[in-house]
């Protein structure tokens, strides 16, 4: 009776939160105004808003010049825009590259700040190079990111027409087919920056995300900027102005999102998921989340906070149970239960169907039907691959392992997308 | 909950002319519908069924009373057994549950009228379409005739609209998509025809919804809707039910299994192409044209005319189809059922809505507001009072109530009842009836067939008969339960002011609104034809030989049964072929008696070894061969019978001390002992024989021998008679044990046979003094056990543990004999009916000629016109 309930309490546990989690992944389409307000503008205002661009790098040689590149190349008037490339003093050869791309495009405004002190990490680069910041707004990019040359115009335009304190635009990897894991990283992106990250705006929850992100200058100096402390501070500096009241817009617009990549191999990928997740557990120790006004609000953040841990042990579990279910000769209707979630995964997995056709639509990228196939095959393993960097997020946590372990980039997102603009390029 | 609330108030605040239009339609619908809904129409066999499932669900946690078959997935009737619950009970609307249910389908329909009413306006975006579909569809005379019924159809239908009405909704939200495809997978597990809508449904999901979540929309809702649909198949799974038994996956023990069941239902009835005249889908169509031949006629008109309109119409033309959809599967040439037509009336009035609502329309800007108004409540009252009709005053189910009364008040609460499932669950779950059920169920159903009835479908006592019952048995459905029918008498008939034509001989019913109950008489004429008949191709060669094939021989006792039953069964030829195969071939030489034994060796040759006669044998032949001759008047009859008769008083009755006993044989009986064998004392032979021969004193046999048998009953001290006795020299009575006969001092295979004789004498008080001390020994011992073992000592130990029929008939015979009628036929039932196979009309071990005979010999004391059970 005793093992009933608990399995009874399990899988509606589990139900419930496939439910959710289903509610806020499909959360942009439940209704066409939405995808409106998601969307970007149609048309740009008049520029007015002056933006800091903060690009903190490190050991970014390959990529950093492409990426003052794009920004100096952006449609938006130069003197609007200063351009801080931030670097830790030892890393001489981004600083290099970083110094020669901004003599060679002739980029006012633009300088590389160079720091020293420790911690040689991601929020103390961002507040070295937010005490240098001139204009209105700061936004950042991170190096490797392939930045839309009217995401100035879009964040103006919602400055001006909508007010919000901060804006989270769009950022989506791209590389799809690139590793047996990129199809599903690349979903994440979509589905979070596309429709997650909407609902969470829209109730005043907002984790951010890591770059392209836009806030007001004097706000963020007057909460003193990152944590310098946290893996994740893009999310604890969101949970914070959002227990302040900060008004957070998302928008997302398959044509201004900033393109990266995923990870190259599934270590750097586990190595940054860990990352992400380890930072959660932070803010949520961190406990500023018990600040927000409503029940509701706290309980959604408790949730988003140690949701991947959380879904990670469920999942460990859920094969587990079912076996249990199989084995334990339990009433029939009970066994029916256990069919939930896995019916849920299948319905997620359909969903996940649609979405990657829609993005490869969006993004104008070479159809691999392939995918398809490919995606139902990964995605048990892929969930391994979640549930790995979990755990490992939860020992290091518990063992107070805090260092930052940094993602190689290597530009892949450049290249297909140069390979899909040259095909058609060709097809025209 | 508050904002519905504040949405309907802004509605009623704004848009007062609709709000009262549609407050007065649905006050329409509920009075149609509503009107006499407890009286019309009868009791459908279907309704019974799912109310007892759904009683079965919330009572004791089954999907059906009976073993589910997966026939039809459960979710309609779960949501009907939470009725129950809800509503506190069966009986809360009247003390026949199906009323209960009656009221739970007005509720739905309330609600289907009220979602028909926004689909309409919604896909035709014209509040004139949906007040003409509310209407048509309220008062359909084939809503008001099926659409009352407590049908899966009819729950089936609200959540299909529902899903309608989530789908139509704009603009389009995936909420509502994800919602339609719930509610449509509720409707498909509620009646599965739903299925045929899908593609429909989708469609309209499709074009209803905004381009760019046109894909999401149709994604979600056909994978949502699924993925509940295959609860069904997985529940099945997980109860090792999906496969059937004796396939690959589906393991070798006996058990229903989903695909098993769903491939026969979709196999049910012949495939026939549905222009054909007499295929399934025309003779339902002549019905619904009869019934109703608006909505059929107008509603198919309105469907061709909206399929050919352009695009600005694709929603009304996406209803169509969805009417076109279950068109097809009505026209799939397969078996359907009068009421199948339900799902397609919303349909076809929301067609009929669009379509005439331009003529409507247009009639308005054309005619005077006053003739306007008075044209369209004339029209409305012609179409209520046309369309109800006999749906308002015609009553179908008091006779139906009134035979269920009567079992109520007539029949104890254990009686063994098949019937019609009507009064299923208020006899079986209201009033507990345990041993009522379904005709249908006793027939077929294996747990019903093997648990309950043991196999032996003669347990059943009463029949409760209505129109579909004499259908099923018409059409061949339920032969055993027509076999049992074709045995009983009816005792309870409730056809007042029936209209339906009844002739049950043959089998001819055209209406419900009647039912009979008839009590299945084990004893009767049937029972004793057929046995006579399956007796004379067992037993009895062409040539008059009663072959025992048991022992291969031929005994003068089975030729002289096979005589005395040809006699009872008015059988001549049968009689004149057994007298002369026994006249040529058991004769003695020596006199007129007749050899007791004809052996039969491997080649089928007989053989003569024991010239020695059997004296019951001969004097029941010379018995038979009177009645033969008073009977069919020859006098050869008579004269056998008299050289008989000359020849038992000059070897079988011996004379001793002044006294006559009537000795075992010929030969060998007459010894300074003289070998009695009680059951061969026949008093009533000797006063028939009396009649016909004067020149002997037959009636002081009679004496002698009723002494003879007050001897015999005294050597017991618990009243029995012994197979064997000697009289000594001196007259007096002794054991038999020295003269080697089998199981002297035993009250056995012989000995009970002293009760028929007795019975047939039993207007003399000597028989029935000795009858009642002798049954009253056998009485208690049924009465102790529950049986009667076939063999007792004379002391009243039983020297058997089991009961057999030839002892149980004498017994049944016996107490019969003596009046006491209720112990005689509760041991006839237990002992020897129950052993009674109809299928074979055979009791116990087929081959058992003795058996046979007894069975046979039973039945007809017993028999029609002398019993009436209780």
């Amino acid at each position: 009776m005793i093992f009933d309930s608990i399995y009874l309490l399990f899988f509606l546990l589990m139900t419930l939160q496939g439910i959710f989690n289903m509610y806020l992944t499909l959360y942009a389409w439940e209704d066409p105004d939405r995808l409106d307000e998601v969307a970007s503008p149609k048309e740009f205002a008049y520029p007015k808003v002056s933006f800091t661009v903060l690009l903190p790098a490190r050991h970014e040689e390959k990529v950093i010049g492409e990426t003052i590149k794009s920004i100096v190349g952006a449609n938006y008037p130069k003197h609007l825009i200063q351009t801080l490339v931030i670097c830790s003093a030892d890393d001489t050869g981004t600083i290099g590259v970083a110094e020669r791309a901004i003599r060679s495009l002739d980029a006012i405004n633009s300088e590389v700040v160079v720091y020293s002190a420790e911690p040689i990490n991601k929020p103390h680069g961002l507040n070295e190079g937010l005490k240098r910041a001139a204009n209105q707004v700061v936004v950042i990019f991170d190096a490797e990111d392939e930045i839309d040359p009217d995401i100035f115009n879009v964040a103006n335009t919602l400055y001006l027409q909508k007010k919000p304190d901060v804006i989270q635009a769009g950022v989506q990897l791209m590389n799809y087919d690139s590793q047996w894991f990129s199809s599903h990283n690349v979903l994440e992106y979509f589905f979070w920056f596309k429709s997650r990250m909407h609902y969470h705006t829209e109730v005043g929850v907002v984790p951010l995300g890591g770059n392209t992100v836009f806030f007001k200058t004097a706000q963020l100096r007057a909460v003193g900027g990152w944590n310098e402390q946290c893996l994740t501070e893009d999310a604890e500096i969101g949970i914070r102005l959002s227990t302040r009241g900060a008004r957070i817009l998302s928008t997302y617009d398959p044509r201004h999102v900033t393109k990266e990549e995923t990870p190259d191999s599934v270590a750097q990928f586990i190595k940054q998921r860990t990352r992400w997740n380890q930072g959660f557990l932070q803010v949520l120790k961190y406990g500023d989340w018990k600040n927000y006004d409503s029940r509701l609000k706290r309980l959604l953040c408790f949730y988003t906070l140690s949701f991947p841990v959380v879904q990670a042990a469920l999942l460990a579990l859920t094969p587990i149970a079912i076996v249990f279910g199989l084995l334990g000769k339990l009433p029939v209707t009970l066994s029916l239960l256990s069919y939930l979630p896995v019916l849920i995964v299948l319905i997620s997995l359909v969903i996940s169907w649609l979405a990657m056709h829609e993005f490869i639509a969006d993004q104008k990228l070479e159809k691999k039907h392939s995918v398809y196939l490919r995606m139902v095959l990964t995605f048990l393993p892929y969930q391994v691959l979640l549930g790995i960097a979990a755990f490992r997020a939860s020992v290091r946590e518990i063992r107070g392992q805090n260092n930052w372990e940094k993602t190689a980039h290597s530009g892949l997102h450049r290249i297909e997308t140069e390979i899909a603009t040259a095909n058609l390029d060709v097809a025209s | 909950m508050k904002t519905l609330l504040s949405k309907v108030g802004q509605f009623i605040k704004t848009r007062k002319t609709e709000f009262w239009i549609v407050t007065g339609l649905m006050m329409l619908a509920a009075l149609a519908h509503g009107i006499n809904m407890f009286h019309f129409p009868y009791f459908e066999n279907d309704e019974a069924t799912y109310v007892s499932q759904a009683w079965s669900f919330v009572h004791s946690g089954k999907l059906a009373p009976y073993t589910f078959r997966y026939d039809h997935s459960p979710v309609g009737w779960i949501f009907l057994g939470a009725w129950f619950k809800l509503t506190g009970g069966l009986t809360t609307f009247g003390s026949n549950p199906i009323l209960s249910g009656r009221v739970f389908i007005f509720l739905l329909h309330m609600c289907s009228v009220l979602m028909m009413y926004i689909i309409a306006k919604r896909v035709s975006k014209q509040r004139l379409a949906a007040y003409i579909a509310v209407i048509v569809f309220s008062l359909s005379p084939l809503e008001l005739y099926f659409g009352r019924r407590v049908l899966l159809d009819n729950i089936m239908i609200f959540w299909l609209l529902l899903s309608l009405l989530f789908a139509t909704r704009a603009p389009t939200k995936l909420r509502s998509i994800i919602f339609s495809g719930v509610t449509f997978a509720i409707a498909a597990l509620t009646k599965e025809n739903a299925l045929f809508f899908a593609p429909a449904v989708l469609y309209l999901v499709w074009v209803g919804a905004e381009p760019r979540i046109r894909k999401w929309s149709a994604s979600t809702w056909l994978t949502i809707s699924l993925s509940i649909m295959a609860l069904y198949p997985l529940y099945a799974a997980l109860r090792g039910e999906l496969f059937a038994a004796g396939s690959i996956f589906g393991g070798s023990n006996l058990h229903v299994s989903l695909i098993q069941t769903t491939l026969e239902q979709g196999a049910r009835g012949k495939f026939t192409y549905p222009w054909v005249p007499s295929s399934a889908f025309q003779s339902n169509l002549t019905e619904w044209l009869h019934r109703d031949p608006l909505i059929i006629i107008g509603g198919t008109v309105s469907l061709l005319a909206i399929l050919v309109l352009n695009d600005r119409y694709k929603m009304s033309r996406a209803i169509a189809l969805t009417a076109v959809a279950q068109l097809i599967f009505l026209a799939r040439g397969k078996l359907i059922i009068d009421y199948y037509i339900l799902a397609m009336l919303p349909l076809l009035a929301i067609c009929m809505g669009i379509f005439f609502a331009k003529p409507v329309e247009w009639a308005k800007d054309h005619i005077s507001p006053r003739g306007y108004a008075l044209t369209a409540s004339a029209l409305l009252a012609l179409f209520f009072l046309a369309s109800g009709g006999v749906a308002f005053t015609r009553d179908e189910t008091t006779n139906q109530q009134r035979a269920i009364q009567w079992v109520e008040h007539n029949l104890p609460k254990d009686a063994i009842i098949a019937g019609n499932n009507y009064a299923y669950p208020q006899l079986h779950d209201v009033d507990g009836y345990k041993n009522y059920d379904f005709d249908f169920q006793v027939q077929y159903d294996p747990e019903v067939l093997e648990y309950k009835y043991n196999f032996n479908i003669n347990k059943v006592q009463y029949l409760l008969i209505s129109h579909t019952d004499v259908e099923q048995m018409s059409s061949g459905n339920l032969p055993a339960i027509r076999q049992l029918f074709g045995k009983s008498e009816l005792i309870a008939d409730f056809r007042t002011n029936t209209s339906s034509f009844i002739e049950m001989s043959k089998l001819i019913s055209t209406n419900g609104d009647w039912a009979q109950v008839y009590r299945v008489d084990p004893k009767n004429a049937g029972i004793a034809v057929d046995t006579w008949r399956s007796y004379k191709q067992n037993f009895i060669k062409d040539s008059g030989q009663v072959v025992d094939p048991t022992a291969s021989q031929t005994t003068s006792e089975g030729q002289s049964y096979a005589m005395l039953r040809a006699i009872q069964m008015n059988d001549k030829v049968a009689f004149d072929s057994t007298w002369n195969w026994t006249k040529q071939n058991m004769a003695r030489t020596t006199d007129s008696l007749f050899v007791w034994r004809v052996t039969i060796d491997e080649s089928g040759q007989n053989h003569i070894n024991d010239t020695n006669s059997a004296t019951d044998a001969d004097e029941d032949i010379a018995r038979a061969l009177i009645e033969a001759n008073q009977k069919w008047g020859s006098k050869s009859y008579l004269d056998s019978a008299h050289s008989i008769l000359n020849s038992i008083w000059d070897h079988e009755v011996a004379q001793r001390n002044g006294r006559l006993y009537l000795i075992a044989s010929a030969d060998g009986s007459n010894g300074s002992e003289l070998l009695v064998n009680p059951s061969y004392i026949a008093p009533a032979n000797y006063r028939l024989f009396a009649s016909v021969d004067k020149s002997r004193n037959w009636e002081k046999l009679v004496d002698d021998s009723y002494t003879l048998l007050n001897e015999s009953q005294a050597m017991s001290s618990v009243g029995l008679v012994s197979n064997w006795v000697a009289v000594e020299p001196n007259g007096s009575l002794a054991s038999a044990t020295k003269l080697n006969v089998t199981a002297p001092d035993v009250y056995g295979y012989d000995a009970f046979r002293v009760n028929w004789r007795l019975a047939d004498d039993i207007s003399d008080s000597r028989a029935k003094a000795i009858l009642t001390k002798l049954t009253d020994f056998l009485a208690s011992q049924y009465n102790a056990n529950k049986s009667i073992t076939s063999s007792y000592d004379l002391q009243g130990k039983p020297l058997t543990e089991y009961s057999d029929v030839p002892p149980s008939a004498g017994a049944a015979i016996g107490l019969y004999a003596i009046g006491n009628k209720d112990l005689a036929l509760q041991i006839y039932n237990s002992d020897i009916f129950a052993r009674y196979n109809a299928d074979g009309s055979y009791w116990g071990k087929p081959y058992n000629y003795y058996t046979q005979n007894w069975g046979a010999f039973a039945v007809q004391q017993l028999g029609p016109g002398k019993a009436t059970p209780k």
